[in-house]
């Protein structure tokens, strides 16, 4: 499998740590917070839709709710490729990292 | 599924605007729908608190900017994946249903390659002296005159028309003349030819009309007396690879006064197919001085006229009576008239003139059967595709079940239709390549398929195609997607959908529709069944029709100058009946000469047309003597005898030959007065859309230099060896001729070419009709067997008989057939009541042919039908009923 792009990456961590609340509205905000990405309320579902076709995310649709004018959310979490993938990230960058010797300038 | 996602009028929802919203339910899918107008609103809500409502909602529409991209994104990876799966499915049913969906490609892709060929013939035949550089400000002149007996309208003009009006009207920028000498002698070098399409012209033809040169130098080309310009194939005929400019040709013929010698100065290139001029040689006027002020008779001179820039041809036309009312004063009307050059082609009826042309009427009959060829092909795609696509029901039932919006149904529908004629548009120009030789050969021309060069045929085809299968495609697509899916899916027949969806309610069912269309087809297929063969039925009239000259067995040779010891001598050979001298031979009459008559005592004059002959023409060629005598060399005043025809008597006001006879008339155009010895009946040369006109024949005498054909007739049996015989006889008394032989009913033939060319080319595209309609019924006939499979199996295991059974399937066709029938027949005949009056000598519009073709529709339908029926009534009960 290939390596996920930085901003795949982020978008997994971020719902990862949302756990059971990861939908559009906290996923972007979340982000936007955390590393300063911004996305427009549709943009987001691009990566994730993207994420969801690579398998690496699975989505459910949520319950009704009146603050949404009566629209459901969708919810997504990590699969456990999902999980191998962002893994597998971090071993490459501890290695990556590893013994690197003094920057010379 | 759309329907649930859109936020109902009775949630409350304070203020996310309400048109954005609507935006936002058309942009994206259903699928992420939810989620995104969710978020949308939350958000929404959340700002309202902290910022403005006019921010807010500006915020808003920058957000449904900006998802822009992601939609754009999932239209294009979901259309993409639909159109992959649409794809699939049609060529599943494609494979599926071999047999039917070839019977629809290949009907249409007939239909269209017919469509095509016509196209491209129509095309051609109105691109007729269109090219020319100034082909705006050409015209011809023509004259119409109003006699007597009817109008006469001629395209020939008196010698000095064409530098008078030159010199009369400033508007007239240039004038030229085209002087055709039938029969010219050309040699070089020892070869002799005889020469039908050599012209006298003026040195203005080349200003006038940008022909292509090889060589020479256009303005010079025909200043200087005895120059000549020829076409390249003419230049090859006669001096090979040699280069022709400055060569010597010798020339004699009864335009210039007899023996000349011209100077090749000019080469030009073949002319193109598409303009009626039509020359081998054009010698210079130049120094020609014959009869150049002769007013008074018309000859074989086309002239043509080129105007100002500014100048208006319906302004010149209004000064035209002053030059008429100087020269050509008669009794009766007459008129000169200005016709359009890239007019001639389609649109002149004047008499005369280069070529025989086409006619418009022959043009609108065209592509009237190329249009009806094609909306045939495409009923028959509509009716078959109607039939396979209510088994679709199910599919259009579980899409619908599945999230499919009509407007996919429709796209998915009209997408297969496309499809399929894309397939067959590429079957066509197959078709049409292979079979555009044959259909050259029937049309007497040469047309290429890309010959209209440009992207422009590329793009009307392409556009044909388009709109076929729209047309095509739109009945299945806009009926099938109205379907309710529980109804389809529980089973009931998509055929009784009047009482599915109220809200989309089409009221045409597809059985009614298909009874239309079927009707349609055979009424189309049985009218131009009978105008076929009302169109053969009437040549052959026209080919046996009492003439009152017979023109079989008269073989035409040249003159010889030994024609008298030629003439006894072959008169000995036991297969030779008669043999005579003449000016003309009575093949057409385009090309004779035509003079005022009149009688003494009378102011009428009549121009009658006519030429010379010997005492042996009447025997020669069977025209009947019904009043006075014949010429005859012991009278000498026959000098000034003339034997008219009835017509020409009928028009001078006799009542009765015997009045006639002996009478005086006066024939200025003709060298002198004269005295009527003889009548003959009337007897008919021209093309039979015409009737017959005065006519008078004078003898030779003094004329003698105007002697130009021998007409032999012979006795049944051995022509070759008769043939070889007089070739040699003619060789032996005229060692330096050029020999040339015709039959004259060779040349009849000839004349009437255009309209054995019509019914022939009217034939196969009927028949080509009557195959695809033929097709259609079989598709549709076979699919109504088909789907009545059950019933059958029911009433063959309660005891129905095969004759019963074929009775109950084809009880509808046959049905259907009479009454197209009925709707064909008085369309057709008044259809072709009209094209008969055309013709001067006609058939009565023969009720036969209507039973006829009648009976032949009727016979291949049930032929059709029938051979279905038995196959559904033969079949093993036990098949149909096993299922389900």
């Amino acid at each position: 499998m290939d390596i996920i792009t930085r901003t795949e990456e982020l978008i997994l961590l971020t719902v990862w740590r949302l756990r059971d609340n990861a939908y559009g509205i906290t996923i972007r905000k979340h982000l936007k917070d955390a590393a300063g990405l911004d996305y427009s309320i549709g943009g987001i579902y691009v990566p994730l839709d993207r994420l969801v076709r690579k398998g690496l995310l699975t989505s459910y649709q949520g319950n009704p709710t009146p603050q949404r004018g009566g629209m459901s959310k969708r919810f997504y979490k990590l699969t456990p490729d999902g999980i191998d993938a962002l893994e597998r990230i971090r071993t490459l960058n501890t290695i990556m990292w590893d013994n690197l010797p003094e920057p010379s300038f | 599924m759309k329907k649930t996602v859109k936020p109902g009028k009775d949630e409350h929802i304070h203020g996310t605007p309400e048109m954005a919203r609507r935006w936002l339910a058309r942009m994206f899918p259903p699928y992420y729908f939810q989620a995104i107008a969710g978020d949308f609103e939350e958000e929404f809500q959340a700002r309202l608190r902290s910022e403005s409502r006019y921010k807010t909602i500006i915020w808003y529409f920058g957000q449904l900017l900006l998802a822009l991209p992601m939609i754009l994104h999932h239209f294009i990876y979901w259309s993409a994946a639909m159109i992959a799966n649409y794809l699939k499915i049609a060529i599943r049913h494609f494979q599926k249903h071999k047999g039917y969906s070839l019977l629809n490609v290949l009907g249409l892709a007939i239909g269209m390659a017919c469509f095509m060929l016509i196209a491209l013939y129509v095309h051609h035949e109105y691109s007729y002296d269109q090219f020319w550089e100034k082909s705006e400000r050409l015209y011809r002149v023509v004259r119409v005159e109003h006699e007597k007996e009817g109008i006469e309208k001629s395209a020939s003009s008196q010698v000095p028309l064409g530098p008078e009006l030159q010199s009369a009207f400033p508007e007239v920028a240039a004038a030229t003349r085209f002087w055709n000498v039938s029969r010219a002698i050309v040699g070089y070098n020892g070869q002799y030819f005889r020469e039908a399409n050599f012209y006298f012209s003026d040195p203005a033809t080349f200003s006038m009309f940008d022909f292509h040169w090889l060589a020479g130098n256009p303005e010079k080309a025909l200043e200087t007396p005895n120059s000549i310009v020829l076409t390249a194939a003419t230049a090859r005929k006669y001096f090979g690879n040699e280069s022709a400019l400055g060569q010597v040709l010798s020339y004699d013929g009864w335009v210039g006064g007899g023996k000349r010698e011209f100077l090749v100065t000019g080469i030009i290139a073949d002319l193109a197919e598409n303009t009626h001029l039509d020359f081998d040689f054009l010698a210079s006027l130049q120094g020609i001085s014959t009869e150049a002020t002769n007013w008074g008779s018309s000859k074989p001179i086309w002239t043509y006229i080129l105007l100002q820039e500014k100048a208006s041809a319906a302004q010149l036309e209004e000064k035209l009576p002053i030059l008429v009312e100087k020269y050509l004063k008669s009794e009766h009307p007459k008129f000169l008239q200005l016709e359009p050059i890239n007019q001639i082609n389609l649109y002149s009826s004047y008499k005369g003139g280069f070529k025989t042309h086409n006619n418009i009427h022959n043009l609108y009959i065209f592509s009237g059967i190329g249009f009806l060829v094609l909306l045939l092909a495409c009923i028959n795609f509509m009716n078959l595709s109607i039939a396979r696509s209510l088994k679709r029901g199910k599919e259009v039932g579980m899409r619908k079940v599945l999230g499919a919006a009509r407007s996919q149904l429709i796209k998915q529908f009209l997408g297969e239709a496309f499809l399929m004629t894309l397939l067959a548009l590429c079957l066509a120009i197959l078709l049409a390549n292979i079979s555009l030789p044959l259909f050259n050969e029937l049309s007497g021309k040469s047309l290429q398929i890309f010959a209209l060069g440009k992207a422009a045929p590329a793009v009307v085809l392409a556009l044909t195609a388009l709109l076929v299968g729209i047309i095509a495609g739109s009945y299945p697509a806009f009926y099938l997607s109205a379907y309710r899916p529980v109804d389809v899916l529980k089973g009931k027949l998509p055929g009784d959908a009047r009482h599915g969806n109220r809200r989309i309610s089409l009221r045409l069912s597809p059985s009614i529709l298909r009874k239309g269309l079927i009707i349609f087809q055979f009424s189309v297929s049985v009218m131009l069944m009978i105008a076929t063969m009302v169109i053969f039925r009437q040549m052959d009239f026209v080919r046996g029709k009492e003439l009152g000259i017979t023109q079989e067995e008269v073989v035409v040779l040249p003159y010889s100058p030994a024609a008298e010891a030629f003439m006894s001598k072959i008169s000995q050979h036991p297969k030779v009946s008669t043999a005579s001298v003449s000016q003309r031979v009575p093949v057409n009459n385009l090309n004779w000469d035509s003079g005022p008559v009149s009688r003494p005592d009378d102011d009428l004059r009549i121009d009658i047309e006519g030429f010379l002959i010997d005492e042996h023409f009447l025997d020669t060629y069977q025209i009947e003597l019904i009043a006075g005598r014949n010429f005859s060399p012991e009278i000498s005043a026959d000098n000034e005898a003339f034997i008219l025809n009835e017509t020409a008597l009928k028009a001078l006001g006799w009542q009765s030959p015997e009045e006639a006879l002996g009478q005086p008339i006066n024939a200025s155009g003709w060298g002198k007065p004269g005295r009527i010895v003889g009548v003959v009946r009337d007897f008919h040369i021209g093309s039979f859309h015409e009737g017959i006109r005065p006519q008078m024949f004078h003898t030779f005498r003094q004329y003698t230099y105007w002697r130009t054909f021998i007409s032999v007739r012979l006795k049944p049996g051995d022509i070759s060896g008769t043939l070889a015989f007089l070739e040699k006889t003619w060789r032996e008394y005229t060692p330096a001729g050029v020999y040339e032989y015709f039959f004259i009913d060779e040349s009849l033939e000839r004349l009437h070419r255009a309209d054995i060319r019509l019914g022939k080319i009217f034939a196969s595209f009927a028949l080509i009709a009557i195959i695809i309609a033929c097709l259609g019924l079989l598709g549709v006939a076979s699919y109504s067997a088909e789907q009545r499979t059950r019933e059958i199996g029911v009433r063959k295991v309660l005891g129905a008989s095969v004759s019963g059974l074929i009775f109950l399937l084809s009880r509808e066709f046959l049905f259907l057939t009479v009454s197209a029938f009925l709707i064909a027949a008085p369309f057709s005949y008044a259809m072709m009541n009209a094209w008969l009056q055309d013709f001067a000598y006609r058939i009565e519009l023969p009720l036969d042919v209507f039973l006829l073709s009648g009976l032949i529709a009727f016979t291949v339908c049930l032929g059709a039908v029938v051979l279905q029926a038995l196959k559904a009534a033969l079949a093993n009960p036990i098949d149909a009923l096993r299922n389900e």
